[in-house]
């Protein structure tokens, strides 16, 4: 595990970003798809009490001025969005309903962070 | 300026009284001579959404279209004069395809084979040897398809003279989809999905709500009540082969989770910023259209290109104004986009069941309440057309 990936503020959430703090919306659903139920319910109790001081943080600037270890905490905030989506009503469905969203191929992402911006140039 | 809403709506006890009642016959939906039929009297000369002028910001720039049911592959793209254009992607030399890339910019497209070159417009420029095949370069430009652009979305139509413009064929429809944020849209995320269903059993899916508490339940606790435990639609509307439905608005519906609270703050933001101001939108254009536009910042389409009696191609696009710049607004668009999805996701199961079913030859007929008036309006409008094209056939067979 990498430390000190995310503000000193938001340390307690470090166990969690080398498998969230991931860049590009594709990559989050991947993430999502790709973890336990136990991994997806340690992030959703980790993030849901300190989700809106975070979004206080990264939301203080426009995202073109977030430095790393904030664009890794918007990437978790965005991860968590993701993980709600199955533990927020879908939980005892997820199973079949993440191989249907294997199904749904994402084509065309947005490219919020600068960190993603400057991994899809990279890509191209 | 608001606008009205395009479409008169009904209330369901008048919508109902347009049409015959009785069952519908379920042989169109796997029928391979019926789906030939359908490809020719429909796909093949109606206006097709193919792709948003967002695509194709520049001189020069360009998208791939790979459209199946006409076995073409087309190239849309921006010529020098800002014009929107769609030409077949074959060098008209002995066929070649002009390029592979799905997307890019260029002044002119060379073919790899013999170096025919054309111009953004579809002009031959230049051809090595050209005065040997006797010929004039005005007569070998690229195959133009017929293009118009409508509130932003590109249309195409494989008819070589159409009989009406986009703009006739929508009507008072297109006012309405000017005001909507896909006319002025920058960018979008999209995901893409083949099934193994005919084209109507994925689209009748999305034409009624009948389903929507067995199927979404984690989605239907907003938009179910006591007073309408199935969500139903309150008026229904139709506008020649196009349809849309005015959905039930909860009085109390559930705040949401902590997520969905703070996400929807992002679309508030969005919408006052942008002076988004456009009408609850849920139209069903004919043939394979969907296009939904959830105030105050919501936007999504949804196209099913058939690929086959029992398989289609659907493509679903969210469409955004403006650039995530704050964390609020990304974090909108991005949950936005996974919950829409989420619930597309949902309904996979039911719809390639459905189909199994249909394809078995089991049943003759399928058996339509009130609330599925839609799908009735549509299986109506493809038999006309289908009809149409018979007749028409038939008096070109005498005439010959």
């Amino acid at each position: 595990m990498r430390a000190n990936l995310l503000p000193a503020a938001f340390s307690e959430l470090e166990p969690f970003a080398d498998q969230w703090a991931v860049m590009g919306m594709d990559a989050r659903a991947r993430a999502r798809d790709d973890s336990t139920m136990e991994e997806k319910k340690a992030l959703y109790a980790a993030m849901s009490d300190v989700a809106e001081a975070v979004l206080d943080r990264v939301g203080a600037k426009p995202l073109a001025d977030l430095d790393a270890p904030e664009q890794r905490l918007m990437a978790m905030l965005l991860s968590y969005g993701h993980v709600s989506l199955t533990l927020d009503g879908r939980e005892n469905q997820e199973i079949e309903h993440a191989a249907c969203r294997r199904e749904m191929v994402l084509t065309r992402v947005s490219r919020a962070l600068p960190m993603e911006v400057m991994l899809a140039q990279d890509t191209a | 300026m608001k606008v009205q809403q395009s479409i008169p709506m009904l209330p369901v006890a008048e919508a109902v009284k347009l049409f015959a009642p009785g069952p519908i016959p379920a042989k169109s939906y796997y029928d391979a001579e019926w789906w030939e039929l359908e490809r020719r009297a429909i796909f093949m000369r109606t206006w097709i959404h193919i792709g948003h002028v967002c695509e194709i910001p520049e001189s020069g720039s360009f998208i791939r279209r790979e459209v199946e049911f006409a076995k073409a592959s087309l190239l849309i793209m921006r010529g020098k004069d800002g014009e929107v254009r769609a030409f077949h992607n074959a060098c008209t030399h002995r066929g070649t395809q002009l390029t592979s890339e799905t997307c890019g910019k260029r002044a002119t497209f060379s073919c790899p084979y013999h170096m025919w070159t054309f111009g953004t417009d579809g002009a031959l420029l230049s051809a090595p040897d050209f005065e040997k095949f006797h010929v004039d370069k005005e007569d070998v430009g690229l195959k133009a398809v017929a293009t118009e652009v409508v509130a932003g979305m590109i249309f195409i139509n494989f008819d070589p003279a159409p009989r009406e413009t986009v703009r006739e064929f929508l009507g008072p429809i297109v006012e309405e989809m000017e005001m909507l944020p896909v006319a002025r849209a920058v960018d979008f995320v999209e995901w893409t999905y083949d099934i193994p269903a005919n084209w109507k059993t994925n689209f009748d899916n999305f034409q009624e709500n009948y389903h929507l508490r067995f199927i979404h339940k984690s989605a239907a606790g907003q938009a179910t009540g006591p007073e309408n435990p199935f969500g139903y639609p309150t008026h229904y509307g139709f506008y020649g082969p196009h349809r849309s439905q005015r959905l039930w608005k909860n009085p109390a519906p559930h705040p949401g989770s902590a997520i969905q609270r703070m996400a929807h703050a992002g679309s508030a933001e969005l919408a006052a910023e942008e002076g988004l101001d456009f009408p609850k939108t849920d139209f069903k254009l004919f043939p394979c259209f969907h296009i939904v536009g959830i105030p105050p910042a919501q936007q999504f389409t949804h196209t099913h290109y058939p690929l086959g009696p029992d398989r289609t191609r659907a493509v679903v696009r969210m469409y955004w104004t403006k650039q995530p710049d704050t964390a609020v607004r990304a974090l909108f668009q991005e949950f936005a986009a996974m919950s829409i999805r989420d619930v597309l996701t949902e309904d996979r199961p039911a719809v390639v069941s459905a189909q199994r079913g249909l394809s078995s030859g089991a049943i003759s007929h399928l058996h339509l309440q009130d609330h599925e008036v839609l799908l009735r309006h549509m299986h109506t409008e493809v038999v006309l057309r289908v009809e149409e094209y018979l007749a028409e056939s038939c008096q070109e067979g005498a005439s010959a």
